[in-house]
């Protein structure tokens, strides 16, 4: 069954992951039904369903950290909103301090996640060996326990959106890349695709790791980069790690799969980069980080690994709503935490999109924070998330 | 009670649960793959792979070498953390 692409479209998102897929749907939910989405692969080929599924309430800023709770009730109600089972479970996630300087941050993060409104609690070793027993004891001196944190399988959050979308007249275009956008008088007018050119009123940049080309097809340089994240999966064993674990020390961060799969990444410190080939060097890092803080596993195989784009932005938060240098041309982009937020993220930027006014909780995302001097980085999510990862020195 | 054809060992798929998908529109095999785990278990692809180009050739009434193969990744087998750190060696 093949829609012919028409001329003329209201909205047109490019970009078919996890987040355009949700601002397609929430924007037809709205009762803006003429929009259509342009995926240069099959949905959700990018970041979308490369990522850990891992979903947590627990960060470093009051923004973000208000994003994400908001974000976990849509994602308690998700799969019943779209008929379709993401295979959400809310298993908690843990934040491991193996220090004590580090257990002071914790408290001190403990303090702020409760003056956010965030509930989060911490747990010295004893509870954290009661909640994760599989633990190695010498690493743990306590930690976050953030019991709101989850996963879902991201395929499926996929599909959910693109077919919730689609019921409701939005068009999907997979395997239809976007070569060019037209301007006006500064006005956006027309999108070039390997299928054809449509006009539309409202293009929107929502292409992940390509988010940063795509704003320069309208001359803009956005203060993003794409990095390379890479992550592995193991064969499935009995149930093992209930809550999703962050290591901080290793630098980890692993989950297990409802069909029992380990799924485990390290992070990322290369510069800006599009290749997506795997590494030998994070595949030892992983490995030997894993079965540190897990040293039962040592005999678990891995069954393979891959790697992903994420687009960082200069203060390591999205950059969400229209920019003033072009019209009608609205940003969705800069994500590393956009499997987690997708569902509030588009359900706002749909609202931001058809009353053309930001809603207040995406409002601190908005583009022009760089131009103003307002960006979210003072003394908060960067600077924070360096500080916990610096204390592993002690 | 009919014999099940199975396809896919590793993740206990019968030939009927794949035709079901395939029916349900996951019929290009990087959507399969990742709606059945088919391709996805131990053995990677490596005994299932011929099975399905077939089936998804049968029933989207393309040539099996128009169907493509997913994207192989490593390990080439299924390899142990203690290995991968770099400390044991293979088993």
């Amino acid at each position: 069954m093949v829609t012919p692409l028409k001329s003329k479209y209201r909205v047109a998102i490019v970009g078919g992951g996890v987040q355009g897929l949700s601002l397609a749907y929430n924007l037809a939910k709205l009762g803006e039904k003429d929009v259509v989405v342009f995926e240069k692969g099959y949905i959700g080929s990018g970041a979308s369903t490369r990522n850990g599924g891992l979903i947590r309430t627990a960060w470093f800023s009051e923004e973000v950290c208000t994003l994400m709770n908001e974000s976990v009730r849509v994602w308690e109600q998700l799969s019943e909103e779209l008929s379709f089972n993401v295979m959400y479970t809310q298993r908690g996630s843990f934040i491991v301090a193996g220090t004590d300087p580090q257990m002071e941050f914790c408290k001190e993060l403990v303090d702020l996640h409760t003056s956010w409104g965030i509930r989060t609690k911490l747990l010295d070793s004893r509870e954290a060996m009661k909640l994760i027993p599989c633990f190695n004891e010498r690493e743990v001196r306590g930690g976050i326990y953030d019991r709101k944190g989850g996963i879902a399988r991201h395929d499926a959050v996929v599909w959910a959106y693109a077919r919730a979308a689609s019921h409701l007249g939005v068009t999907v275009f997979p395997q239809t890349e976007v070569q060019a956008i037209r301007l006006q008088d500064g006005q956006v007018r027309s999108v070039k695709t390997s299928q054809g050119e449509v006009q539309a009123d409202i293009v929107v940049d929502a292409a992940g790791g390509h988010s940063t080309h795509v704003a320069q097809m309208v001359g803009v340089q956005l203060p993003t980069r794409p990095v390379r994240w890479e992550a592995m999966v193991t064969e499935p064993i009995k149930p093992y790690l209930n809550p999703y674990v962050r290591w901080p020390k290793g630098e980890l961060y692993v989950s297990q799969t409802s069909r029992g799969e380990i799924v485990a990444g390290v992070d990322s410190h290369e510069a800006s980069s599009m290749d997506l080939r795997c590494s030998l060097a994070f595949i030892k890092k992983v490995s030997a980080a894993l079965s540190s803080i897990f040293p039962s596993l040592e005999r678990l195989a891995v069954l393979r690994q891959w790697a992903g784009l994420i687009s960082i932005s200069d203060d390591g938060c999205p950059i969400l709503g229209p920019i003033p240098e072009v019209g009608g041309f609205i940003l969705d982009c800069g994500w590393y935490i956009g499997f987690a937020t997708a569902p509030i993220a588009g359900r706002m930027l749909a609202r931001s999109v058809l009353e053309d006014k930001m809603p207040k909780l995406i409002e601190p995302f908005r583009y022009t924070r760089f131009a103003d001097g307002e960006q979210i980085s003072e003394d908060s999510n960067s600077e924070r998330m360096t500080r916990l990862a610096r204390l592993n020195q002690y | 009670m009919k014999p099940k054809k199975i396809v896919c060992l590793c993740e206990d798929l019968t030939k009927e649960d794949l035709e079901d998908a395939i029916k349900n529109g996951f019929n290009d095999l990087e959507l399969l793959k990742r709606f059945t785990g088919v391709c996805t278990g131990p053995c990677q692809a490596k005994f299932c792979l011929m099975n399905v180009i077939q089936m998804l050739s049968e029933m989207n009434h393309t040539k099996p070498e128009s169907i493509g193969v997913p994207a192989l990744r490593p390990p080439f087998r299924p390899t142990r953390l203690a290995v991968l750190r770099g400390d044991a060696a293979e088993e």
